[in-house]
């Protein structure tokens, strides 16, 4: 009896959109590589790089032994005789001991050797929670990478933007980590035709409208910013969602704007607030758009505790009613 | 022997015995220079110089090498200038020399990280179908890093052409090599990565030499990695700021001073039958060498 083949449910997700942007790059350039657990065979855990391995060959699309450091520290040596690794990391929190080679000698080298284009390395980290998952499979550890020069940030949460947003950090000569909300991975199905083609990875990216606030959010909670602005227009009141895109460095210039346009801004983020990329926002605004803010801008994120029991993940992440009680509060000031 | 291979062999001493009596003479002079405050802390490498130079002197200009901090006279090797040594060490720069082409790379810190580094290097070079090998150096305390394990683990399963030179030179600042590991040789891990590994009198030049060169050939023709241990001796402190009087003997110190690698490749060289007066002329050459260039140094930077 043969196998019922799978059907493929309609429509493109930020899945789809991340494999074809590694497939554009594999086929693009000879010396792109994907390194990491199990992305050959299987297409990896959450089964992004599936179909690649058959079509580059395993020198291209490479199972490493289980050893974060080990893979990123090859990938460093990969990037300087001339390949350009993509390294992908299988859950958040397996970075952490790939964090020496990343701080001491990805985000360093650059300098170091006084050139700019070395390390054209990316890592691609699957982030955030509401998974059920065992522990450390459900962190949000931007605020390293932000906090570490030369690196680049970026996350995606969006099928619109993730294929353009990963081949600008493949095709870039610096460093970049690629954030990408699992979560999200398939939840949003888009036309093709909605995708965008382009786009410049330093900018934030503007959802919808709204003259009341402005809510400022990146990855793993842009679905629920979107929620939460839809929720609000019934409500009477206007919320335009703001996608940051880069974590570091920040669009200062985008945000300024954004947050000038209503005086009102909440900064929304699964990651714990202590020294956050959300927090940087905060303090971005209070020293650079004091004046035309009209209420104190509000933090919605997690407590700063570690990433509890997946039975306990709700009530620890921020809800859409936090977000929504947070707006609430914002436009009655 | 014919007048061509002779003149050969004889080439071939010379440069090897250049480069290591260069390794001790730029050690001096740059402990002199630290003294008088023109360069920084500096980490001198009497007494290994048999291991370095042994491991790097038959590579070709294409391949790479991985240093150890201790790696001036190496770097020299590989074409490196004194002054860009001294750049270093006066903390002008993270790489003053251009390591593409010297095929020198930048001195590693955290110790352990050029491990997996030249793993990976290596790696490319053979996806890239070249023959170049990396040559990469660390030390007995480096060694106890879980990168090297990482590192030595992910040459062998893609049979990297990468030669592991481990300069256990006994101490890691005051931690003995004891301290580091049980075993008492470190080079049978490699059996545990799937390759080849071997312990030498990393004193001896003309054995380390022979282990590297064996170790290069192999790798350059796809047989993999190989670690070769070389037991030797830092005859001097871990770096400026260090007093080694503080955790080892008196007697440990003297013992070495009877082991150094320069007086016995001297030796071996007069036992060779070269003469006396050829192998001294070499030393006057490059002392002459090292003292021009801290003249010219010290005029670039305005300090004559």
């Amino acid at each position: 009896m043969s196998e019922r083949p799978k059907r493929k449910r309609p429509g493109f997700t930020m899945a789809d959109a991340i494999n074809r942007a590694m497939d554009e790059a594999l086929g693009e350039d000879p010396t792109t590589m994907l390194i990491g657990e199990d992305v050959g065979k299987l297409g990896g855990v959450f089964r992004i790089s599936v179909g690649l391995q058959n079509k580059y060959g395993a020198e291209r699309v490479v199972d490493t032994p289980l050893a974060e450091a080990g893979f990123s520290g090859a990938a460093v040596g990969l990037a300087l005789n001339g390949m350009r690794p993509i390294v992908e990391i299988q859950f958040d929190g397996f970075i952490y001991p790939a964090l020496n080679e990343i701080f001491t000698q990805v985000a360093k080298i650059p300098q170091r050797l006084g050139d700019p284009g070395v390390m054209p390395v990316t890592f691609r980290v699957p982030c955030g929670g509401r998974i059920r998952a065992p522990e450390l499979h459900s962190e949000s550890p931007e605020a390293y990478f932000a906090h570490t020069p030369d690196l680049h940030v970026v996350a995606a949460g969006d099928p619109r933007n993730a294929r353009a947003l990963l081949r600008a950090a493949i095709r870039s000569d610096e460093p970049y980590v690629f954030l990408e909300s699992k979560r999200l991975y398939r939840r949003e199905r888009i036309e093709p035709e909605d995708e965008v083609a382009e786009l410049d990875p330093t900018k934030v990216r503007r959802i919808g409208d709204g003259e009341d606030l402005v809510i400022f959010t990146y990855g793993p909670m842009i679905d629920y910013a979107k929620a939460a602005a839809k929720a609000l227009a019934y409500e009477g009141i206007g919320a335009v969602v703001v996608d940051l895109v880069s974590l570091a460095p920040l669009d200062e210039e985008g945000i300024l704007e954004a947050a000038g346009a209503s005086g009102r801004v909440l900064v929304a983020a699964e990651s714990i607030e202590r020294c956050s990329v959300a927090a940087t926002v905060v303090s971005l605004l209070a020293t650079k758009a004091f004046d035309s803010l009209r209420a104190a801008p509000r933090l919605v994120s997690a407590p700063n505790r570690p990433y509890p029991p997946a039975r306990q993940e709700d009530d620890y992440l921020p809800s859409h009613d936090d977000l929504l009680s947070a707006a609430r509060s914002l436009v009655a000031k | 022997m014919t007048t061509e291979q002779s003149s050969k062999t004889e080439a071939d001493w010379r440069r090897a015995y250049r480069a290591l009596y260069r390794a001790r003479a730029f050690d001096r002079t740059a402990l002199a220079l630290q003294r008088q405050g023109v360069i920084e802390v500096f980490s001198e490498a009497r007494g290994q110089e048999a291991a370095l130079i042994g491991a790097c002197v038959d590579l070709v200009d294409d391949d790479m090498v991985f240093p150890d901090p201790r790696g001036a006279g190496v770097a020299m090797a590989r074409g490196v200038t004194i002054g860009e040594l001294f750049d270093w060490f006066r903390g002008m720069s993270y790489c003053p020399w251009d390591w593409r082409k010297t095929g020198y790379y930048a001195h590693p810190i955290p110790v352990g990280v050029q491990c997996s580094m030249a793993a990976g290097w290596a790696w490319a070079a053979r996806l890239k179908q070249t023959d170049s090998v990396a040559v990469v150096y660390f030390g007995d305390g480096a060694a106890s890093q879980g990168e090297v394990h990482e590192a030595m683990n992910y040459a062998g399963v893609f049979n990297a052409p990468v030669v592991f030179v481990l300069l256990n030179n006994g101490w890691a600042i005051s931690t003995p090599s004891t301290r580091q590991s049980k075993a008492e040789k470190i080079s049978i891990r490699a059996a545990g990565y799937g390759f080849a590994g071997e312990t030498v009198d990393g004193n001896d030049f003309e054995a380390v030499r022979a282990a590297a060169r064996a170790a290069i050939e192999k790798a350059r023709s796809g047989g993999g990695p190989t670690l070769i241990e070389a037991i030797t001796y830092r005859m001097g402190g871990h770096t400026t700021s260090d007093d080694p009087k503080l955790y080892r003997s008196v007697e440990e110190m003297a013992s070495w001073e009877e082991r150094d690698p320069l007086k016995r490749q001297r030796e071996t060289l007069l036992a060779a039958g070269h003469p006396e007066a050829d192998i001294d002329a070499v030393e006057v050459e490059v002392e002459e060498e090292i003292e021009a260039s801290i003249d010219a140094y010290l005029e670039l930077r305005g300090l004559a």
